[in-house]
């Protein structure tokens, strides 16, 4: 098996903000972030990932900056907006409830 | 405009900045894979390859933009529409000023693409042209069909004209009979003679089958069908062609037929026949097409010249041809006064639309200067100003289309009722035709953005600290907009002004044209003609026999008073004949050619209640070969006569194709009145000679009935009577006089109703201005009449106060409206009947209907300066 999950809109956007909850991250960063995290079972297609962080821009969610990296070099990078965090959490105690329903469908006796 | 090019700059950026955000991404993995190890190449293009493709990317990207911008777009509409239902009034009355001023300029733009800008449907219809015969001496000859001989002399000896074709509808040319079959009963059938050119010189070709050919003159009939007869006599059937159909009682093949969008004058032709030696007796229209550049006068001057050199015998020796635009001669044949009447409606819809566009910028500016404290707070607040400006663009946009659409909505509907009343026989049908709404759509888009979008673009760029010090007192209407306003509302009371005067005016002479004394009694009296086909019918003696049975069988039909026959029947009357008088040898065509004569059974004066002034009525002594006798009108005796007594002279028309015995005459009768040709506004009498039908049974007649009473089954019972005596007669069905009489005024009619609507419409408008501006004014006193009302004013003072501010323009209106119907009026003269166009009357019927209306509309702004509270209206300040 690749590894290569096809992830729904909704999960990545999820994803991205919590990679962006700790620090700011251009879009090199996040990708690279989200591989690690995920033991390299989840590959973002850039395809997917740039058009999902223009989407949270343009709602609001995170915002954009130029800055130089670690290595310096120019990149854009992304942070996390107060209605982002806001949004993260709902998010994520909705993503926690709903895992939680299914572990208790896949294991009713727990 | 300038907006528009930043968002372009602002899209550039942005695509600007995405490149450099990937570019940037690839120069990272670029890094780390040179630090892994690999070269400067290599590492370019696994940092490539790791991302994937490129183009891609971009794309998904731009769609997120795409799908972004719409979504706003939308937000911007509800919101907008959420706004406007807040405010229904200014919503409603925003929409029905651009309906009216839209709706009004599509529906006139329509009827005038129609007559004057669609060209008409055969090839290179610029270089075609009409020969009609004009009078050298006699200029009572306006327009005059040739005759054949010239057609030859033409055809044969001209260089000027690329082909040349004869088409005639004279003296009942275009009547035929379409023989029944068993089921259906014999049909009349409009089908024009012409030549094998006629066809070629249009340049067009049929659907099926085709058109003349030379060879056809050997066929005994040759037809082309108009598509519209083809689908509704013969069911459409394709194998028709090569076939042939009975007319006249003769087999005619039918050789093709033409595409639907196919027409010639008239447009209710039915066919077209291969002109038989028979059809050249009379006069005919000739058509030709000019060779690429042969101007107008030169072929006018080659055939005038070709006419002369044929030494024309008779009348013809006082008739020249003159050339005409084919074009100009179809709105002619329509109406002598289409093409100013179109002239007059476009200038008035004009100022319609004007008018229209006038208001909506007040009501707009009005709007957006009672929005100035919610603008000013929302900018505080946060919001861009592009994002403003882009949500009243969006509500400006909203009532554009409203406004647009029920504009377009009432041009068809005006549209329709044209087409259903047809008050004059256009060549083409009136249709919206998408130019039109394309016109209407930039119309109504150019309004949104100049008095939508641009005060609001100007408004933004003001500071918001200043919106919000003078926002709630209208900070925008600055002194010299509101003169401005003023200036605008007066031109519009003006105009309704006018436009009511001329309403007025062509109303009262349609009335009074239509209740003037025609001559005869119509009442009760119901006419059909009838048509004797050729074959059976061949001689006087036969024909003569028909009518009298007709006559005698007619009489004893249940509801029928009495009978009579008349080959025309008032109001349908005069004619274009010379009379020539026993002891008074004049040359021929030389007199006025004004005379008509028509043949009539001896009830028919009785019947229509024409006096006898004179002499005798025809009885049964007036038979086929006894002596020829006549009955003149008053107007050929006044004329011919005067002084003398006119029984016993002897008269005949002097047109040698009727080859008409001397006539003595044996009695005097009354005038009738009939219009003229072409839908002018004007009575005449004209001399008539009658002739008995016993003495010349023409081949169609008019059965003319007095009813007993409003009878369902009468006009089936005639029918039924009539095929009885011979199933191969066709008759038309039955018509009350009354109505012909109403239907020669329908164009006046009409002219006066659209003339009507719109004088109400501007009226609606002026109304509307003339309460937004004294709202305004109103609204910025507030101060002065709160501190009047403070300091011990009464209602009346505050009214007078009102009053005074509403003055200046309802003066400077009416006064403009005055002196512009001075100058209107002599434009319309043509179109008045029994009216002066200065009636004092009318005038001060119009002036108080104005002032009625301006009641109204200060009414609103009037009890809200009474009903102002000093205390509160100061608290706010």
């Amino acid at each position: 098996m690749d590894g290569k999950l096809e992830l729904l809109q909704g999960t990545l956007d999820l994803l991205i903000l919590r990679t962006l909850a700790n620090e700011p991250q251009h879009g090199h960063g996040i990708g690279q972030l989200i591989r690690m995290r995920s033991n390299d079972l989840l590959r973002v297609e850039h395809g997917s990932l740039y058009p999902a962080l223009h989407r949270l821009q343009r709602n609001g969610w995170v915002d954009s900056k130029w800055g130089v990296t670690g290595n310096n070099q120019r990149a854009k990078f992304y942070r996390l907006t107060a209605a982002g965090r806001k949004r993260l959490d709902a998010e994520e105690s909705k993503w926690n409830l709903f895992v939680g329903t299914m572990a208790r469908v896949l294991r009713p006796q727990e | 405009m300038l907006r528009r090019m930043r968002w372009w700059w602002r899209r550039a950026q942005q695509e600007r900045d995405l490149q450099e955000e990937l570019q940037a991404h690839l120069a990272i993995e670029a890094k780390l894979q040179r630090d892994a190890g690999a070269s400067a190449g290599e590492a370019e293009r696994a940092a490539r390859q790791a991302f994937g493709n490129l183009t891609r990317v971009k794309e998904e990207v731009r769609d997120v933009w795409r799908i972004a911008w719409l979504e706003d777009l939308c937000q911007d509409l509800r919101h907008g529409a959420r706004v406007l239902r807040h405010h229904p009034g200014f919503a409603a009355v925003t929409t029905l000023t651009l309906a009216l001023g839209i709706g009004a300029a599509t529906a006139v733009f329509s009827i005038v693409d129609a007559v004057l800008l669609r060209p008409l449907p055969y090839q290179n219809p610029e270089r075609l042209v009409a020969i009609w015969g004009r009078g050298v001496h006699d200029p009572n000859i306006p327009k005059i069909f040739l005759d054949y001989a010239t057609y030859e002399h033409f055809q044969h000896k001209s260089k000027t004209l690329e082909s040349i074709s004869a088409a005639t509808w004279a003296g009942g040319m275009a009547s035929h009979i379409l023989s029944g079959n068993g089921t259906t009963p014999a049909k009349p059938v409009l089908a024009i003679p012409v030549t094998s050119s006629f066809f070629q010189t249009l340049g067009v070709h049929a659907k099926i089958g085709r058109t003349f050919l030379p060879e056809d003159e050997h066929l005994g009939c040759a037809a082309v069908l108009s598509h519209g007869f083809w689908n509704d006599t013969f069911g459409a059937r394709e194998d028709l062609v090569g076939e042939s159909v009975t007319l006249d009682e003769r087999a005619c093949t039918v050789t093709g037929v033409m595409p639907e969008s196919f027409h010639f004058f008239p447009r209710r032709t039915q066919a077209w026949l291969l002109m038989k030696p028979q059809f050249r007796a009379m006069g005919t229209g000739l058509f030709a097409r000019l060779k690429p550049g042969v101007t107008y006068a030169q072929a006018q001057d080659e055939l005038s010249r070709i006419h002369r050199e044929s030494a024309p015998g008779g009348l013809w020796r006082n008739v020249e041809p003159a050339v005409h635009d084919l074009h100009g001669e179809f709105t002619f044949l329509a109406s002598r006064t289409l093409r100013s009447t179109l002239a007059v409606t476009s200038a008035a819809v004009a100022l319609v639309l004007l008018t229209a566009c006038v208001n909506l910028a007040s009501l707009l500016m009005a709007r957006l200067s009672g929005r100035q404290r919610e603008l000013a707070l929302r900018a505080a607040l946060g919001s861009s100003t592009s994002r403003l400006i882009r949500q009243i663009l969006a509500e400006t946009l909203l009532l554009a289309s409203a406004g647009a659409a029920s504009g377009i909505a009432l041009a068809f509907g005006f549209v329709r009722y044209f087409e259903w009343t047809n008050p004059i026989e256009l060549s083409t049908a009136v249709t919206l035709h998408p130019r039109v709404m394309l016109f209407a759509v930039a119309v109504s888009a150019s309004t949104a953005v100049l008095f939508g979008l641009l005060p609001a673009i100007r408004a933004s760029r003001m500071d918001v600290i200043e919106r919000l010090k003078t926002a709630g007192r209208g900070a925008l209407p600055t002194a010299s907009h509101t003169a401005t306003v003023r200036i605008g509302v007066a031109m519009q009371l003006a105009l309704s002004f006018i436009l009511m005067i001329v309403a007025a005016l062509l109303l009262s002479s349609v009335l009074r044209m239509g209740g003037v004394d025609l001559g005869f009694n119509p009442n009760r009296l119901l006419a059909a003609s009838i048509q004797l086909p050729e074959s059976r019918y061949s001689t006087e003696a036969k024909r003569a026999e028909f009518y009298q049975r007709l006559e005698e069988g007619l009489q004893s039909v249940h509801g029928v008073v009495r009978v009579t026959l008349a080959s025309k029947v008032p109001p349908d009357s005069g004619g274009n004949q010379e009379l020539q008088i026993l002891d008074r040898p004049t040359e021929a065509g030389s007199g006025p050619h004004h005379v008509g004569a028509d043949a009539i059974s001896p009830g028919f004066f009785d019947v229509l209640r024409i006096p006898l002034r004179r002499g005798r009525l025809f009885d049964v002594r007036d038979r086929l070969h006894s002596e020829p006798v006549a009955i003149v009108n008053q107007a050929l005796a006044d004329e011919y006569f005067a002084g003398t007594d006119p029984l016993g002279k002897q008269i005949r028309l002097a047109d040698g194709a009727s080859r008409m015995p001397w006539l003595t005459i044996v009695g005097v009768v009354g005038n009738t009145k009939h219009t003229e040709l072409m839908n002018e506004m004007r009575w005449v009498e004209t001399p008539m000679l009658y002739r008995p039908v016993t003495q010349e049974p023409r081949r169609s007649m008019e059965i003319v009935i007095a009813a007993a009473a409003e009878d369902g089954s009468l006009k089936q019972d005639v029918a039924r009577y009539v095929a009885s005596i011979d199933a191969n007669v066709p008759m038309r069905e039955l018509e009350p006089l009354v109505s012909r009489i109403s239907r020669l005024l329908a164009y006046a009619r009409f002219r006066a109703a659209v003339l009507g609507v719109f004088a109400l419409s501007t009226l609606f408008l002026s109304a509307v201005g003339l309460h937004g501006l004294l709202s305004q004014l109103v609204a910025s006193r507030m101060v002065e009449f709160a501190v009047r009302r403070a300091v011990g004013a009464q209602s009346v003072d505050i009214l007078r106060m009102v009053v005074r501010l509403s003055s200046t323009p309802v003066v400077l209106g009416m006064t403009a409206g005055v002196v512009g119907t001075l100058i209107s009026n002599r434009l319309i003269e043509g179109f008045l009947y029994g009216v002066r166009p200065a009636e004092p009357s009318v005038l001060a019927g119009v002036a108080t209907v104005l002032l009625a209306a301006a009641v109204l509309a200060i009414a609103v702004p009037a009890m809200k300066a009474l009903r102002i509270d000093p205390i509160t209206a100061l608290r706010n300040e």
